[in-house]
C-alpha cells in the first residue's frame, strides 16, 4: 500500500514546495495571486472530473452544472438567509451530491461512454437554460453579486493571499481523501467495474450502484469547488454552469492526465497560466489556445504529467515500467469492455 | 384558436426542423460509423455560413455559385478534418477524439471571430419574395430551403443504401474488424464519412443564412441541438435522426408559441430527459 502511493511524491513534494512558496515570487500582486487560487479551485474541479474519467473510465460532460449549481448554492444560502459561508461549503457539495445521484441513477442505469457523455452534457445545457431564464432565482444572466468572503474568528479571508492557503488546504485534504479512496474497498470495486464490468458484476460488486455513488461523490466534489469559486470571486451567474467551464475541466483533466491524482492539478497550472500568457496576444489568444491544445493532444496523447513520470522515472531508473500504465486502461474505452 | 397562427409556427418549426435534420444528420453518420463524437460539427456549419458570406458579398458570386462552392471547399477540408484531428488518435481513446475535436473548433470558432467579428453578417438571397399561401406568409427563400433540405436527405438516403460506397460505410459502422477482414478500405471509408458530413454541414450553414444572419457565434447552439436530436433519435441512427430533426423542430416552435416563449429552448432537453428515462437508447435505438 505505502509503496502503490510513493511514486506521486516525486512530483507531490516540489508541487507542494512550489506551491507554497509561489506567492512570495511571481505571484506577488494581488492579481497574480488571483490566479494561484483560479488554479487552485480548477485543479479541485479536474480531480473531481478525473474521478469519473479516470477511475470509473466514463464521462460527464455536464460537470460545469454541478460546479455551478454548488456555487449558487452556498451564495443563495449567504445572500438570502445570511447562512455563514461555511454553512455553505458544507451545504454545496451535499446538494450537488444528492442531484448527483438522481442524475446518476437516471443516466447510468443504461448508458455508459460516449452515449453517457451526450446524455450529461444535455443535463448541463439544461441546468445552465433553466439558470439563465430563472431570473428571480439565479438572476438572471447578470447573475447574484456580493456573496460574502468566509470569516475565521471574526477575521474575513478577503486577501487573495489567505485564501489562496485556504483553499490550497483544502485541495491537500482532497488529494489525500482521493488517493485513500482510491484504495479502499469501494475504490477498487469501482475500478474493478471500469476494467470489466460482467466480470466485476460476476463477483458480486453492484456495478450500477457503486457508479451512481462513485458519480455522486464526484459531483460533490465539484460542487465544494464551485462554493470555493463563489466566495472568493463574489458572483455567481448562469455561466458557471455553462460550456465554457466544461470545456476548461475537460482540458485541465486531458492535458495533466487522467487517473493520476497529480494530473489534473498540473494541468490546472497549466491551464490558468499558459492561458493567462497568451493574453498579450489578444483576439488571437483561444486561437493559439486551440493551436496549443492540438499540439499537445498530438504529442502527448496520455497529457502532460505520465510524459513528466516517464521522463522522471527514466532520470532515476527507477523500475517500475510503463506495463502497469497500459494494464490499468488509464482510458476510458481502452480497458476491458467494448462490446457497448 | 387562431389557424393562421398555427400554420405559422407549423410552417416556422418546419424552416427550423429543416436545419436540425441536416445538421443532426451528419454529426449522426460521423457517430455511427466512426464511434467519433465530433465536437466541431457546429464550427463547419458556421464556417460554411461565413465563407458563403465572404464568397458573396466581398467576391461577389451569386448565391447558389457561393453555396455550390462553399459546400464543394468545405466537403473537401472534411478530408484533412480526419486526417489532423481524427485519425491520428483512433488508436487512443474515445476521448482523445473529443479533445482533438473540441481543440479544432477552439480554432476555427476564435479564428473565425479574428477574421470576421463578432457582428452578426447578412447575406444577399436569391430572391425574396413573400407569398401568402392560405393565412401562413412565406418567403421564395424559406420554399428553396425546405426543398434542399429534402433534396439532400434523399440524396444521403439513396447513398447509403444504393451505393458501394453506402453499403462499405454501413458495414464498417457495424463491424469495423468485419469490414477490414472482408476487405473494406476502412480508411478511405472513415475519409468519405467526414467529407459527407462536413458537407452537410456546410449545407446546413449555407441554408441557415436563409433566415437568419451569418455569425462566427451560432456553431454552438446548434451543436447543443444537435445533440439533443441524435439522442432522442438514438445515437448514431441517421435515419432516426431526420425524423427526430423535423419533429423537435416542429414541436419546439408549436411549445414557444403555446407554452412558452421562454422556456423554448429548454423545451429540447426536458424532451431529450423524458426519453432518456423512458427509453435510454433513444426512440429509434436497438439495444
Amino acid at each position: 500500500m505505502r509503496l502503490r502511493n510513493r511514486p506521486g511524491l516525486w512530483f507531490g513534494a516540489p508541487a507542494l514546495a512550489v506551491a507554497a512558496t509561489a506567492p512570495l515570487f511571481l505571484f506577488t500582486n494581488s492579481y497574480n495571486r488571483g490566479l494561484l487560487v483560479l488554479i487552485v479551485i480548477y485543479a479541485m474541479a479536474g480531480l473531481s472530473l478525473d474521478y469519473i474519467m479516470g477511475e470509473m473510465g466514463q464521462f460527464s460532460f455536464g460537470h460545469a452544472a454541478f460546479w455551478g449549481f454548488g456555487a449558487y448554492v452556498s451564495a443563495k444560502l449567504a445572500l438570502d438567509l445570511g447562512v455563514s459561508p461555511w454553512i455553505g461549503f458544507l451545504a454545496a457539495p451535499v446538494a450537488a451530491g444528492l442531484v448527483g445521484l438522481l442524475i446518476g441513477y437516471i443516466a447510468l442505469r443504461r448508458t455508459r461512454g460516449l452515449e453517457l457523455a451526450i446524455v450529461t452534457l444535455g443535463f448541463g445545457v439544461l441546468a445552465w437554460t433553466v439558470a439563465l431564464r430563472w431570473r428571480p432565482v439565479t438572476g438572471g444572466p447578470a447573475g447574484l453579486r456580493q456573496v460574502p468572503p468566509p470569516s475565521l474568528l471574526g477575521w474575513e479571508i478577503r486577501s487573495e493571499l489567505a485564501y489562496y492557503y485556504f483553499a490550497l488546504l483544502l485541495l491537500l485534504g482532497v488529494v489525500f481523501i482521493l488517493t485513500r479512496l482510491r484504495e479502499s474497498r469501494f475504490g477498487r470495486a469501482v475500478r474493478s467495474i471500469h476494467e470489466n464490468e460482467d466480470l466485476a458484476s460476476s463477483i458480486g460488486v453492484p456495478a450500477t450502484r457503486s457508479y451512481v455513488f462513485a458519480f455522486s461523490f464526484a459531483c460533490a466534489l465539484v460542487g465544494f469547488s464551485g462554493a470555493l469559486y463563489a466566495h472568493h470571486f463574489r458572483f455567481v451567474n448562469p455561466n458557471l454552469l455553462g460550456l465554457q467551464y466544461m470545456f476548461i475541466f475537460l482540458i485541465v483533466v486531458l492535458l495533466g492526465g487522467t487517473g493520476t491524482v497529480w494530473g489534473p492539478v498540473l494541468g490546472a497550472a497549466i491551464f490558468v497560466l499558459v492561458s493567462e500568457w497568451l493574453r498579450a496576444l489578444q483576439e488571437y489568444r483561444f486561437l493559439i489556445f486551440g493551436v496549443v491544445l492540438l499540439m499537445v493532444v498530438l504529442f502527448m496523447p496520455n497529457g502532460v504529467f505520465p510524459a513528466l513520470r516517464r521522463v522522471a522515472r527514466r532520470v532515476t531508473g527507477s523500475g517500475r515500467s510503463g506495463g502497469e500504465e497500459a494494464a490499468r486502461g488509464a482510458y476510458p474505452g481502452s480497458g476491458g469492455s467494448e462490446a457497448g | 384558436m387562431n389557424w393562421d397562427i398555427l400554420g405559422q409556427q407549423i410552417w416556422n418549426g418546419l424552416l427550423n426542423g429543416s436545419i436540425y435534420v441536416i445538421f443532426a444528420a451528419g454529426l449522426s453518420l460521423v457517430f455511427g460509423v466512426m464511434r467519433v463524437i465530433n465536437m466541431a460539427h457546429g464550427e463547419l456549419t458556421m464556417l460554411g455560413a461565413m465563407l458563403l458570406f465572404t464568397v458573396t458579398s466581398v467576391m461577389g458570386l451569386s448565391y447558389f455559385a457561393g453555396a455550390a462552392l462553399v459546400v464543394v471547399m468545405m466537403a473537401l477540408a472534411g478530408f484533412l478534418v480526419n486526417r489532423v484531428t481524427v485519425r491520428p488518435f483512433l488508436g487512443h481513446s474515445e476521448l482523445v477524439v473529443i479533445l482533438s475535436t473540441v481543440a479544432l473548433s477552439f480554432i476555427l470558432l476564435n479564428g473565425s471571430l479574428v477574421v470576421w467579428g463578432s457582428t452578426p453578417k447578412g447575406v444577399d438571397k436569391p430572391f425574396n419574395e413573400v407569398l401568402q399561401v392560405g393565412g401562413v406568409y412565406m418567403t421564395t427563400a424559406q420554399i428553396l430551403l425546405v426543398g434542399v433540405c429534402f433534396t439532400a436527405v434523399l440524396a444521403l438516403y439513396l447513398v447509403l443504401t444504393r451505393t458501394k460506397l453506402g453499403k462499405m460505410t454501413r458495414a464498417t459502422g457495424q463491424n469495423l474488424l468485419g469490414a477490414r477482414l472482408i476487405g473494406i478500405n476502412t480508411t478511405a471509408v472513415y475519409d468519405a464519412t467526414l467529407i459527407i458530413a462536413s458537407g452537410l454541414a456546410a449545407l446546413a450553414g449555407v441554408l441557415i443564412v436563409l433566415i437568419s444572419a451569418a455569425s462566427p457565434n451560432l456553431g454552438q447552439p446548434l451543436l447543443i441541438t444537435g445533440f439533443a436530436v441524435v439522442i432522442v433519435a438514438g445515437m448514431g441512427n441517421v435515419g432516426g435522426a431526420v425524423a427526430v430533426g423535423l419533429f423537435l423542430g416542429l414541436t419546439e416552435a408549436l411549445f414557444g408559441q403555446y407554452v412558452s416563449t421562454f422556456y423554448r429552448q429548454g423545451y429540447l432537453y426536458v424532451v431529450m430527459i423524458i426519453v432518456l428515462l423512458l427509453r435510454p437508447q433513444g426512440l429509434f435505438g436497438r439495444r
